[in-house]
Order: C-alpha cells, then sequence, then structure tokens
C-alpha cells in the first residue's frame, strides 16, 4: 500500500473532464488499496501574468512528508499541477496550458505578439520543460496530447487512455431522433456547428448536456437557436445524473461532437459503448483517434453542412445507424477502456514506486 | 556562391496542395541545403521535409537560443495555411518572401490587438517606453502593413506586388525602419520539354477561374460557344464551387463539352496543360491568385491567354496573349481560340518557354535568394540583438508585474514574495 496524492487544478464553478478523470483515478486507486488524497487550487488565468505565479505556486508545495508520514507518489494532471516538486512524482498529462502550445495564433487564445506574451510563452515553455522533465513517469491522456508534448516539449510520454468513468453501466436502446451533445458549454466545444446544422435537417432535435462556463456563450448560442427558429428543436438539460446519462446516450440518433482539436473526450467513447455512433469533425483532434468515418461514425469537414450531411444519412437510414453503432460499441469492449482499462492505467502511473528516486523519467 | 554556411530558419508553409509557399518550399530546400544548413518551421508535428529537420514553429526561438540561426526567412501568402506565418514574422527580424500583400481576413485574432506599431518604435528609437498594455487596438487593415512593418528586408514574387508595397505600404512604414529592402525574387519554375499537343482537330483549352464575376468564366464559355470549331475545356475549379460552375455550364448550354475538375493543385494543373492547346488565366483580381499555374503554363509551351490586369500585367506582350476586360473581351477572346487553330503553337510558345527559362529557373532563384540571405545575415546582425534586448525588457517588466500581483495590495509587502516566490520562480523560469 502507498501513499499517494492526486494533484488536480479546479476552477472554481467549472465542472469537465479533468474532474472525472482525477475522481475516478482517486477511486479505483482506494479500490486498490492505496492511501489516496487528493491536492487541488484554484486556478485563474487571468490577469495573464498570474500564470507565472499560479505555476510558482505549485512549485513552493512541500509534498514530501504531512503529520511526519511520508508521501510516496504524486500524480499530477494538467497545468500548472506539474509544477508541483517531489522525488517520486508521475504526470497523467490531460493537457498543458494549450493557449501558449496547439491553441497559439487561434482565437482560443489570448497569447499575442506583444513581446511580453510571447516573453511569457517562452517561460512558460522552459518551465514545462523542467516540471515535466523532472517526472519520473510520463504518460498523457490521449496520442494527441502525447504528440504535442513531444512536439513542443522534447519529451516522450506513454499513451494511458483513461478508461470510461461509469464503467461497465453503458448499454443501448431503439434510437430516437434526437442528436445529443455532452461537455462544458463553451466556443471551443463548437456546439453552434450543430445548431447551425440542425437548421439542415428535417425533423431532429438536439439535446444539450452540460453548462456554460464562458462569459457571453450560452447567450451566443440561444442568439444562433434563435435565428433560425429552432426554439423548440432544442433543449438544455444542464447537468444530468448518470442514470439519465446513460439513457440519454443510448436512446441517441447520434452524438456530436466535433470540440476544436479535442485532448481526448470522455463523450465520443460514451458514446460508443452506447453503440451511438459520433459525427466528429477532421479537426477535432483527440476524437479521430477512435472515430473511423463510415466505420463507426463519420468524420466531416468542420462545417454545418457536413454535420448536417450526416445526420441526415442516420435519420434516413436506421440500419446505418445500427450497423456503425455496434461497431463502436464493438471498438469499446476490444479496447480495455471498460473497467479493466485501469490495471495498464495505475500500473504505469505507480511504477515509480518500484524504482529508485533518480529524478529521471522512466517508462516513458 | 561559396562562403560561410549559414544556419536559416526557414519558417513556412510547408505542405499545402495549393500553396505557393510550400511549392517554393519543395522546389527551394534541396537546393538552398547545399549551401547551407536550414531548419525548418511550420505548424505541423512532422520531423522532416525536403530533407531537413522540421520543427513547430514555436521552437523556433529556443532553437535559435540554443544555436543561433544567422538568419531567419519567412514566407507569406493569404490563406489559412500561412495564418501562423502572419503571427510569426515578428518573432526575429527577418527576411519575409511575400506572394500576396493583401489578405482576405484580418489573420490570427491574437494579432488584431497587437501593439506592433509601438514594438517597432521602441525597436527604433530606444527612448520610446514599452507599451503599455492597455494599448488601444490598431487600426485593422487587411493589407500586410503589419508584416511589411516587421520584416527589414522584404522580397514579393511579383513586380506588380513589389511595386504596390511601395505605393501602398512602404510610404506608410515609420521612417526609422532604415534597413528596411525591398526587391523581387520570382517563383522557381522547373522546365522540360514541353509535352507534344495532342493531335487534334478539336481545340483543348484549359481553364483555371473562379466561377465569380472576376475569373471571367461568363465571358470565355461565351467565346467558346460562339467558335465554328470543335472544342473542349477542361476547367479546374475550387470544390466548393462545383456546384455554381454545373449551373454556368447549364445556362451556356456547354455542359457536354466542358469537363470539370475539382481541385487547384500544380499536379492537376499539369495534367491539363498535357491536354490543351490553350491555358486560360482571366482573372482579374490579386487576391488568392495561383502563380506557379500561369508560370507552368507559360513552361509547358501551351498558347497562354491572361487578362491585362493582376497577374498579367507585368508579363511582356510576346509571351502571353493579353485580353483587355471589358465590353470586347469576347470578341478578344474568340479572335485568340480562332487563331489558335492557324498557327503554330510550338513556334509561337518559344519566347514564353525561354521567358521562364531566364527569369524562373530553380536553380538561379535559390542563387538569388541564397545571396539575399548572405546579405541579410550581416545586414540584420544588429537588429537582431537589439530585438533580443527587446524581449530582455519585456521579461523584467513581466516580472516585476509578477511582484507586483504578489505583494500585498494594503501595505505593498513582498516579503511572501521574496521568502516563497521568487525562489521558485527563479528555479523553474530563471527571472
Amino acid at each position: 500500500m502507498a501513499r499517494i496524492l492526486v494533484l488536480g487544478v479546479k476552477v472554481p464553478f467549472t465542472h469537465g473532464g479533468q474532474e472525472v478523470l482525477v475522481a475516478s483515478l482517486i477511486k479505483k486507486l482506494r479500490e486498490r488499496g492505496h492511501e489516496v488524497d487528493q491536492v487541488e487550487l484554484p486556478f485563474n488565468p487571468l490577469p495573464k501574468q498570474n500564470l507565472l505565479v499560479q505555476a510558482a505556486m505549485w512549485r513552493t508545495l512541500d509534498l514530501e512528508n504531512f503529520a511526519g508520514q511520508k508521501v510516496d507518489l504524486v500524480i499530477a494532471t494538467k497545468f500548472p499541477s506539474y509544477y508541483a516538486r517531489h522525488p517520486k512524482k508521475s504526470v497523467w498529462l490531460v493537457h498543458q496550458l494549450r493557449s501558449i502550445y496547439d491553441l497559439h495564433g487561434t482565437a482560443f487564445s489570448d497569447i499575442g505578439d506583444d513581446p511580453r506574451d510571447e516573453t511569457m510563452r517562452r517561460m512558460l515553455t522552459d518551465g514545462d520543460n523542467i516540471a515535466l522533465g523532472e517526472c519520473s513517469y510520463r504518460a498523457a491522456i490521449s496520442k494527441n496530447v502525447a504528440d504535442r508534448l513531444r512536439a513542443f516539449n522534447g519529451l516522450s510520454a506513454d499513451v494511458l487512455y483513461p478508461p470510461l468513468p461509469l464503467g461497465d453501466r453503458y448499454y443501448s436502446a431503439a434510437a430516437e431522433p434526437y442528436v445529443l451533445s455532452v461537455g462544458r458549454i463553451c466556443r471551443i466545444k463548437r456546439l453552434d456547428l450543430m445548431i447551425n446544422a440542425l437548421a439542415q435537417t428535417s425533423s431532429l432535435s438536439l439535446k444539450v448536456v452540460g453548462v456554460a462556463d464562458e462569459p457571453g456563450a450560452m447567450e451566443y448560442f440561444v442568439n444562433t437557436i434563435n435565428q433560425h427558429g429552432l426554439q423548440s428543436r432544442v433543449s438544455f438539460l444542464g447537468r444530468v445524473n448518470d442514470e439519465d446519462l446513460l439513457s440519454l446516450y443510448a436512446r441517441a440518433l447520434g452524438v456530436f461532437y466535433a470540440p476544436f482539436n479535442e485532448d481526448y473526450g470522455y463523450v465520443t467513447l460514451e458514446a460508443m459503448a452506447s453503440s451511438a455512433p459520433v459525427v466528429t469533425a477532421t479537426d477535432s483532434g483527440g476524437t479521430l483517434e477512435f472515430v473511423r468515418d463510415g466505420e463507426n461514425g463519420f468524420v466531416t469537414a468542420p462545417t454545418p453542412a457536413g454535420i448536417a450531411a450526416a445526420f441526415n444519412a442516420l435519420a434516413q437510414d436506421p440500419a446505418l445507424r445500427d450497423k456503425l453503432g455496434r461497431a463502436g460499441r464493438s471498438f469499446i469492449e476490444g479496447s480495455g477502456m471498460l473497467s479493466a482499462g485501469w490495471d495498464l492505467v495505475i500500473d504505469g502511473l505507480l511504477s515509480p514506486l518500484a524504482a529508485p528516486a533518480t529524478g529521471q523519467a522512466v517508462g516513458a | 556562391m561559396a562562403g560561410k554556411r549559414l544556419r536559416i530558419a526557414f519558417v513556412s508553409d510547408l505542405s499545402g496542395s495549393e500553396s505557393l509557399a510550400a511549392y517554393c518550399s519543395r522546389i527551394l530546400v534541396p537546393l538552398l541545403s547545399r549551401e547551407h544548413s536550414i531548419e525548418l518551421f511550420s505548424d505541423s508535428f512532422q520531423t522532416e521535409s525536403f530533407g531537413a529537420p522540421h520543427f513547430h514553429y514555436l521552437k523556433a526561438y529556443e532553437r535559435h537560443r540554443t544555436e543561433p540561426f544567422d538568419v531567419f526567412f519567412y514566407q507569406l501568402e493569404d490563406g489559412k495555411r500561412s495564418r501562423f506565418v502572419r503571427s510569426s514574422v515578428g518573432m526575429m527580424p527577418g527576411v519575409t518572401w511575400f506572394h500576396d500583400l493583401f489578405f482576405q481576413d484580418l489573420g490570427p485574432e491574437a494579432t488584431h490587438t497587437s501593439p506592433w506599431e509601438r514594438s517597432i518604435a521602441q525597436f527604433y528609437d530606444p527612448s520610446v517606453s514599452f507599451a503599455d498594455r492597455s494599448v488601444a487596438p490598431h487600426q485593422l487593415w487587411p493589407r500586410a502593413y503589419r508584416e511589411v512593418s516587421l520584416s527589414p528586408v522584404a522580397l514579393f514574387s511579383s513586380r506588380w506586388a513589389l511595386a504596390e508595397c511601395k505605393t501602398m505600404i512602404s510610404d506608410r512604414i515609420e521612417p526609422e525602419l532604415g534597413a528596411h529592402r525591398a526587391e523581387c525574387l520570382n517563383i522557381p519554375i522547373a522546365t522540360s520539354a514541353p509535352a507534344a499537343l495532342p493531335p487534334s482537330d478539336t481545340l483543348r483549352v484549359a481553364a483555371l477561374a473562379g466561377t465569380g464575376h472576376e475569373g471571367r468564366a461568363h465571358k470565355f464559355l461565351a467565346a467558346l460557344k460562339g467558335l465554328s470549331a470543335p472544342w473542349a475545356v477542361t476547367w479546374l475549379i475550387d470544390p466548393t464551387e462545383r456546384a455554381r460552375a454545373e449551373v454556368l455550364l447549364r445556362e451556356f448550354d456547354v455542359g457536354s463539352k466542358v469537363t470539370l475538375v475539382a481541385g487547384r493543385s500544380i499536379e492537376q494543373w499539369r495534367e491539363a496543360l498535357a491536354q490543351s492547346h490553350v491555358a486560360l488565366h482571366l482573372r482579374t483580381s490579386s487576391f488568392g491568385h495561383l502563380a506557379p499555374h500561369l508560370q507552368h503554363s507559360l513552361a509547358a509551351g501551351r498558347l497562354t491567354i491572361v487578362s491585362s490586369m493582376a497577374q498579367g500585367e507585368d508579363l511582356p506582350d510576346d509571351v502571353v496573349c493579353k485580353v483587355t476586360p471589358g465590353i470586347s473581351e469576347g470578341v478578344q477572346l474568340q479572335q485568340i481560340f480562332e487563331s489558335a487553330h492557324r498557327i503554330d503553337i510550338t513556334k509561337a510558345t518559344a519566347a514564353a518557354r525561354a521567358y521562364v527559362r531566364e527569369r524562373h529557373s530553380p536553380e538561379r532563384i535559390a542563387d538569388n535568394l541564397s545571396g539575399v540571405l548572405r546579405l541579410s545575415a550581416s545586414l540584420l546582425e544588429g537588429p537582431m540583438r537589439r530585438w533580443d534586448a527587446l524581449y530582455r525588457d519585456a521579461r523584467k517588466a513581466l516580472l516585476s508585474e509578477v511582484e507586483h500581483l504578489m505583494s500585498s495590495p494594503q501595505d505593498g509587502q513582498l516579503a511572501p514574495y521574496d521568502r516563497i516566490m521568487q525562489p521558485a520562480i527563479s528555479e523553474i523560469f530563471g527571472g
């Protein structure tokens, strides 16, 4: 049995994949008899200079001993938790500060060409090189995240896909004529693509699970709905409990999930486990590691027309929905992403416990 | 050209099938690599291109810090694939080869509120204080004003663009840009013996045109429809315009004589040229031009018809047939089409092929570029040092702001920062 701290980063009043991942990891570690606790600091990226402060705050924490008892291992997850110092530090990288890496130069980054912004980008890249380079073990939650780490920081990482949060509980049911969207409601998830696409479908409705966590996002999406006169066909369900979520996945004609360059995307896998075909986009990043166009879902251009064509095809051909859904479910069953996948994840993350504390990455 | 082997940071789109920057890179990087050590930077994760090491563009500064480059070379054109060049062109003063001077959008969002004018002012005049974060957004301008200003050495792939820059942009650049230079560098075209013309009584035409007014499709379709001799067209269009092109063909009732090809890569164009007697480049706008296609038409020994505006404006009258857009355009086109049947096209296009060989030979262009880079490496030594100093000042300002953030708002005490945060910041950020 080991004493382990899982390091999380919390943006107050928001809830997303990272929170689910941390909670699931803690639960699974405890089930295996480890003593586990969570260390979480609130994250505030504004003003921008605060990013340096937040990284330094994690660096100042002494996580080696508490109440005279040694902490055997820390497991960091996302920026800036991996700045924490510990002789045995694993990272299961959810993502780095994306605005200085893959989102740089896009509408989703506020890092411009002001010399101060560029200087900060360079400093944080240097900091990441140190903080991630010193990890005893590095893994990423997807190939996409691992590829970014290699390209931007020259660091390798194993890929450990997070198993599905609801394990073996996903099921399928007869399709109903609605499209499901699950996730935080913000610009980068591009719900507007689906709303605009909905206007190009004849009778489908859209059910949206999740809450807005970006100023102005909800207003923008509601305006888009109003422009198309789709008020009666779109429903915002907010957060739902696990049973309702499972049922929504099971009965959906298909699931829309086309964020810009997603890290991983639980939603993709949850939909596939529920035999609901996923419609994603060619620039959606991590989802493309799982969705195969025309085999277990659709990969379309990131345009309303492309998305609409995919859902129209599903609506017009029930056999197609069943075929793609079955292929998705079959992929999940063979992937180890149901409950069994946790052994692989935990073996990797705990591997530093078997090695002397060298400060050098092992297994990556 | 012998001399010191330069370390060159080559920042460019490298893979777009319709990108002029990628096309030029494909030809020039292997030639330049004979004389220089080139590292390529683009927005993809590949590790090698055209035999040279490749990195993401965000790694360029880190590579420079590890082993300094002698010169930064940027290739910039309109279009999504070169957006990253627009945002990174000011990363280090360098040589920029402009394929476009006008942009169809305002570029990366992060540059919309860029304080580049103040940065440049400070760069050339140290007495100017550093840009305040509260700086007002500069005037939005879909011209390459910012990009040219950030390029101490500017090259242009057409004389038109060079002239345009001098009259519309350079005049407005701050006079402090002392080292600023601008000249023309032609794009490289590899020539070979032209493919034999298709033996046919049918006049075969390859057309590269959009369906909008500027593409002039309505003009050439009408002119061809009026021909007495048989004719056929291979028309390359943007895939998104296919439906509109089909409507046009129905309107003119010429669908059976026109083959639509969705895509405009240089390979597709060469294929179309091989089957044609005549090449049509009637676009009247300078936005989004497809430069190498026109030069390939000349090199291929095809009778090349251009608009007297935009791309065709600079070409000598003996290498192309120019038509003036307007009321007589259809008549002019019809006359050229009729004459194509009567003349020896191979003989008539000899001057065009010689023109391309003389002005667009890849070896010559690579030599010219190499010369510019050598000259610029010494010219830019000082500016690169001073640009580094600008960033050192920015770093100091940033760390001072961090200190301020950590001090108590009530008493301004820095004790927690000094004792706890400062060592952490020094360790991880070297502050």
